[in-house]
């Protein structure tokens, strides 16, 4: 095992929904990422401000009360993270995905999730 | 003649007959002589005007004393005269010192002695009488008289015809005394006698000699003014002047007089065709006017003497006739409308059918008995004018149970009610057998300044003790009920109008009756006007009365104050550029839909938007069509319609309640799609050979508990939708609770800035709803805040604090306001809250209202206070959240 292999990459998932942030976080455990899980805005905010930055965000976008397009305008404009972000959404709205990577967004994952597309897509992001 | 019988008012060639009849009564009086002396007056005054031009004098006058002059100076006087060659001399009267031999010789040298009436004799026939002083013959100078057969020769035409050689003149004419006072030259006898006399003052001249005024020969009435002295010389020498000019004034004809009446008419007619008669008063004097003026220059310039009197009095009678037909006519007309709008006035406030029914009062008294929670009432009405009174309908009693005989209301209690001037609760039994623990009371029916009845009444002791608004009420009731009896007497004394057959056949009424009769239906009509408008202003719906022609008729208080706040000047907008404007539509669009609604009558509805009023609006535009009976009546009319009313309907809850069911179907469809991704996801890596069988396991579990999950969100949305849809309560909606929050800040924060206070608003983290009706959340919020308003000191804060909480099982959204205030005595706050405060302010009033609201939505509206802190409200309402709804299920 390589030292690249040994330090693998940090994703923070943000979702509301604990049995989608734990199929998730086992379909990219599996893939050899390290992953944590906040279930809303505020627990993420806290633990992007307290904790070292992930390599990759995965945020819901339609959650209770702060929602994940608020938590990316957020990361970027206040904290200026410029770490990757991926949006996740059911929601099949013409113009969303443009609004969202105007947002800052890097790309956006339309439920339901393909698990060879979704590994694909997170490792293409993080440059692997 | 018959013509003539014919009122001039109701026939069609009046004005040609008013004309005709006023120019030959006009004649009438002229032949009967009435304007001579009025015509001669006018002309003396005209000669009193002159112009200044005088002509040279041809005539001088020699005053001499006759009884003193010997016969010697006599004709020396007149070989003086002589040696100045003057046109002529002449006597007035014979010197009685004079032989007959002495008048031969003065005849011979061409001097004419005049004769008095006293002196003549039977040989000369020249005489010097005295003029006519009566005013219709004032300034006439008549050459020669016959008398007896005899003719004789005034002594004026006889010197003047000798010093032109002319014919004596035969008729009357006017002296010309035009030239004014001191025309002619006067010297006295002794200065001729003397020879002190020029060539320039005599020669050519006729030297007329005569007395000067003595007591015996007082001045003369000429038309010059009277400082003149006009002496019997002075008065032959103007005579004679007149003649020797030979431009005698000359009078006018009665064919003449009649040209010029037929001239003034056809001016007259053409006045009245181009101004009418509603200038007549200035025609009448204007031409007048120009009469005398004309008279005068006619005087002056012309020597005609117009008969200006008599022309002037044509034309004012026959403007005076003209005018006065002219009224007749619109009196005539104006006494058919009062008399058709009355009648008509009278069954449209009167109805028929109310008054004429059978029992039209039992149901007034029954309605009074149950408003008023009453045991027993009774309505009694004034007889006439009389004072005493009847029952008109009574329940549970009648008029036997008044415990008084004389039903009169100058005596007590009804004195007392009248006195008070409005209900009074009594002290003594009025209504015989009252039941224990009651009260009666005796309310006086008044309407238009009137006393038309009283009501009196019996209710129990609690009624009127837990409403301390009764005697209020009975004074409402009382009035309404005053104004039936009123319209009921008009009603009844109309019936037996037109049930009198002579009243009908003889038209009996006078006008003044129509006026009358029109004045008091006018009055009620006002009052009904009055309570339409308040109607109208009062509706809850904006609304813009315009008519046909897009003016604005009436705008009411709500469609005033959203247009206010738009900023839209809506009084200077047609209908068109009202709809162009909050449909936002151009102009031509707009006229186009007008255009449409007049021709089809079909309403017509749009999307309205207000510049700078948040919410959403929907412009109604409608038609507004007259009665079917109307329409019938003025066929003859092009349109149908009468204008048009525009209402902008507030839709704003309608708007956020479509939104939020959206937003509702937007979240179950989110909230299934992740359920079923999940389950979904979970599934496919179940299948996947490399995940252990523990993992498996827990996906398995995991599909199974997002299928529960999927059914119980299918479930409570269900619900919500059915909260929602619920029709029970029509005017209730879910609102949006940070909406009304904001909407309450937008209200109340420039109002309490004028008070030097502010508002704070704490916006909420959550998304809650409450279902209310949105009007009466608004008032209930405005009721604390009135409160909180007046309680706080200046520069103070009032503060909104909006929270959710879960409690008993239920969801509930709790607005929390405080103040930096005075506070007050918390007991007088709990008791204003609980409606126990006898005297109680508005505020407080409408804050008791509040509560009573409040517990109607089911849920609560409690207040603490202390004294110097201020006052804090909590209102609680059952609600809603979509998030928290929905979470719940995960």
């Amino acid at each position: 095992m390589t030292n690249s292999q040994t330090i693998s990459k940090r994703i923070l998932l943000v979702d509301d929904d604990a049995d989608v942030a734990q199929l998730l976080g086992f379909v990219l455990r599996r893939a050899g990422f390290e992953v944590s899980h906040a279930p809303n805005v505020k627990q993420a905010m806290e633990e992007v401000t307290t904790k070292r930055q992930p390599d990759l965000f995965i945020l819901d976008l339609w959650m209770p009360e702060l929602d994940g397009e608020y938590l990316l305008r957020w990361l970027r404009g206040e904290q200026k993270i410029a770490r990757p972000i991926m949006m996740l959404t059911g929601t099949v709205r013409p113009g969303l995905e443009e609004e969202l990577k105007a947002a800052g967004a890097d790309a956006v994952a339309h439920k339901p999730l393909d698990i060879q597309a979704l590994e694909a897509l997170v490792r293409g992001l993080l440059g692997e | 003649m018959f013509m003539l019988l014919v009122p001039l008012n109701r026939w069609r060639f009046a004005g040609p007959w008013i004309a005709l009849i006023t120019l030959a009564a006009i004649w009438l009086a002229s032949a009967l002589g009435v304007f001579q002396l009025p015509n001669a007056w006018m002309h003396w005054q005209f000669h009193r005007l002159n112009l200044g031009d005088r002509p040279v004098p041809q005539v001088l006058l020699v005053e001499a004393d006759f009884e003193q002059r010997q016969q010697a100076e006599w004709l020396a006087l007149v070989e003086r005269l002589e040696q100045f060659n003057p046109a002529g001399i002449g006597l007035l009267h014979q010197p009685a010192e004079l032989t007959d031999a002495q008048l031969e010789q003065l005849d011979e040298a061409g001097v004419v002695v005049g004769q008095t009436a006293t002196q003549a004799n039977g040989d000369k026939r020249i005489l010097t009488l005295p003029p006519s002083q009566s005013l219709d013959s004032l300034g006439i100078h008549q050459p020669q008289v016959i008398d007896e057969g005899e003719r004789y020769l005034s002594t004026e035409a006889v010197v003047a015809s000798r010093a032109d050689n002319s014919a004596v003149p035969e008729d009357t004419f006017l002296i010309d005394f035009r030239p004014g006072m001191n025309y002619l030259p006067v010297v006295q006898a002794e200065r001729v006698l003397r020879g002190d006399l020029t060539q320039d003052l005599v020669s050519g001249r006729v030297v007329l000699v005569g007395r000067s005024i003595d007591p015996t020969n007082p001045p003369l009435l000429t038309p010059l003014p009277q400082e003149a002295n006009v002496s019997r010389l002075v008065y032959a020498g103007y005579v004679v002047d007149t003649l020797l000019r030979d431009q005698p004034l000359s009078g006018t004809t009665w064919w003449q007089n009649l040209l010029f009446s037929l001239g003034l008419l056809g001016v007259s007619v053409v006045l009245y065709f181009r101004l009418g008669v509603k200038r007549s008063l200035g025609v009448s004097l204007g031409g007048g006017l120009l009469m005398l003026i004309a008279g005068w220059l006619s005087l002056h310039l012309l020597g005609i003497v117009l008969p200006v009197v008599e022309l002037i009095a044509f034309h004012l009678l026959l403007w005076y006739s003209l005018s006065r037909r002219e009224q007749r006519r619109e009196s005539a007309t104006v006494h058919k409308l009062l008399r058709a709008s009355g009648s008509r006035l009278h069954d449209r406030l009167l109805p028929a059918d109310f008054n004429a029914s059978q029992d039209p009062w039992g149901q007034i008294i029954l309605l009074t008995t149950q408003i008023l929670n009453l045991d027993r009432a009774i309505l009694l009405e004034r007889q006439g004018s009389a004072k005493h009174l009847r029952e008109v309908k009574a329940y549970g009693c009648s008029i036997e149970d008044i415990d008084e005989r004389r039903r009169d209301f100058e005596r007590t209690p009804y004195s007392t009610a009248l006195e008070e001037g409005g209900p009074i609760v009594l002290s003594k039994i009025f209504l015989k057998h009252p039941a224990p623990g009651s009260r009666q009371f005796l309310a006086p029916l008044e309407f238009n300044g009137q006393l038309l009845g009283f009501l009196s009444g019996e209710m129990a002791e609690e009624t009127l003790e837990n409403n301390p608004l009764f005697l209020s009420l009975l004074r409402d009731f009382s009035s309404q009920i005053g104004e039936l009896l009123y319209q009921r007497q008009l009603w009844q004394a109309r019936q037996r109008s037109e049930a009198s057959p002579w009243k009908r056949l003889l038209h009996l009424d006078s006008v003044e009756s129509e006026y009358e009769s029109l004045s008091e239906v006018s009055q009620l009509f006002e009052r009904r006007l009055a309570l339409l408008e308040n109607v109208f202003n009062s509706l809850h719906t904006s609304t813009i009365l315009y008519d046909l022609f897009g003016q604005v008729m009436q705008v009411n208080r709500k469609m005033e104050e959203l247009v206010r706040r738009s900023g839209l000047s809506v009084f200077s907008m047609t209908a068109a550029d009202a709809i162009a404007t909050l449909g936002s539509m151009p102009l031509s669009t707009a006229r186009e839909h007008l255009q449409h609604m007049v021709l089809t009558d079909e309403s017509l509805t749009f999307a309205a938007n207000l510049p700078g009023v948040k919410g959403a609006f929907s412009l109604n535009v409608r038609p507004l069509k007259g009665a079917e009976g109307e329409a019938a009546s003025s066929a003859a009319t092009p349109f149908r319609i009468h204008g048009f009313l525009l209402e902008l309907v507030d839709v704003t809850h309608l708007v956020r309640l479509e939104r939020l069911k959206d937003e509702l179907g937007n979240k179950i469809s989110a909230e299934l799609r992740n359920q079923l991704e999940a389950a979904l996801l979970a599934t496919e890596l179940g299948r996947q050979e490399d995940v252990a069988a523990a993992d498996k396991a827990a996906f398995g579990e995991l599909v199974e508990r997002k299928l529960q999950q999927m059914s119980r969100t299918l479930t409570r949305s269900q619900d919500i939708l059915n909260a929602v849809q619920d029709i029970s309560r029509l005017s209730d909606f879910p609102v949006n609770v940070t909406a009304l929050a904001e909407d309450l800040t937008r209200r109340w924060e420039p109002r309490l800035a004028t008070r030097e206070l502010a508002f704070e608003l704490e916006r909420p983290p959550f998304n809650a709803f409450v279902r209310v009706d949105v009007t009466q959340i608004e008032n209930t919020l405005d009721a604390v805040v009135t409160v909180l308003a007046d309680d706080a000191s200046p520069g103070g804060v009032i503060r909104l604090k909006l929270e959710e909480r879960h409690e008993d099982n239920a969801f509930w959204t709790t607005f929390i306001f405080d103040n930096t205030g005075y506070g007050m005595p918390e007991e007088r706050l709990q008791s204003a809250i609980k409606g126990a405060a006898r005297d109680t302010t508005p505020a407080m009033h409408r804050l008791k209202q509040a509560v009573d609201q409040v517990t109607l939505w089911g849920g609560e509206l409690s207040a603490t206070t202390a004294i110097g802190e201020g006052i804090r409200f909590e209102l609680r309402l059952p609600g809603f959240s979509l998030d928290d709804q929905l979470s719940d299920n995960q």
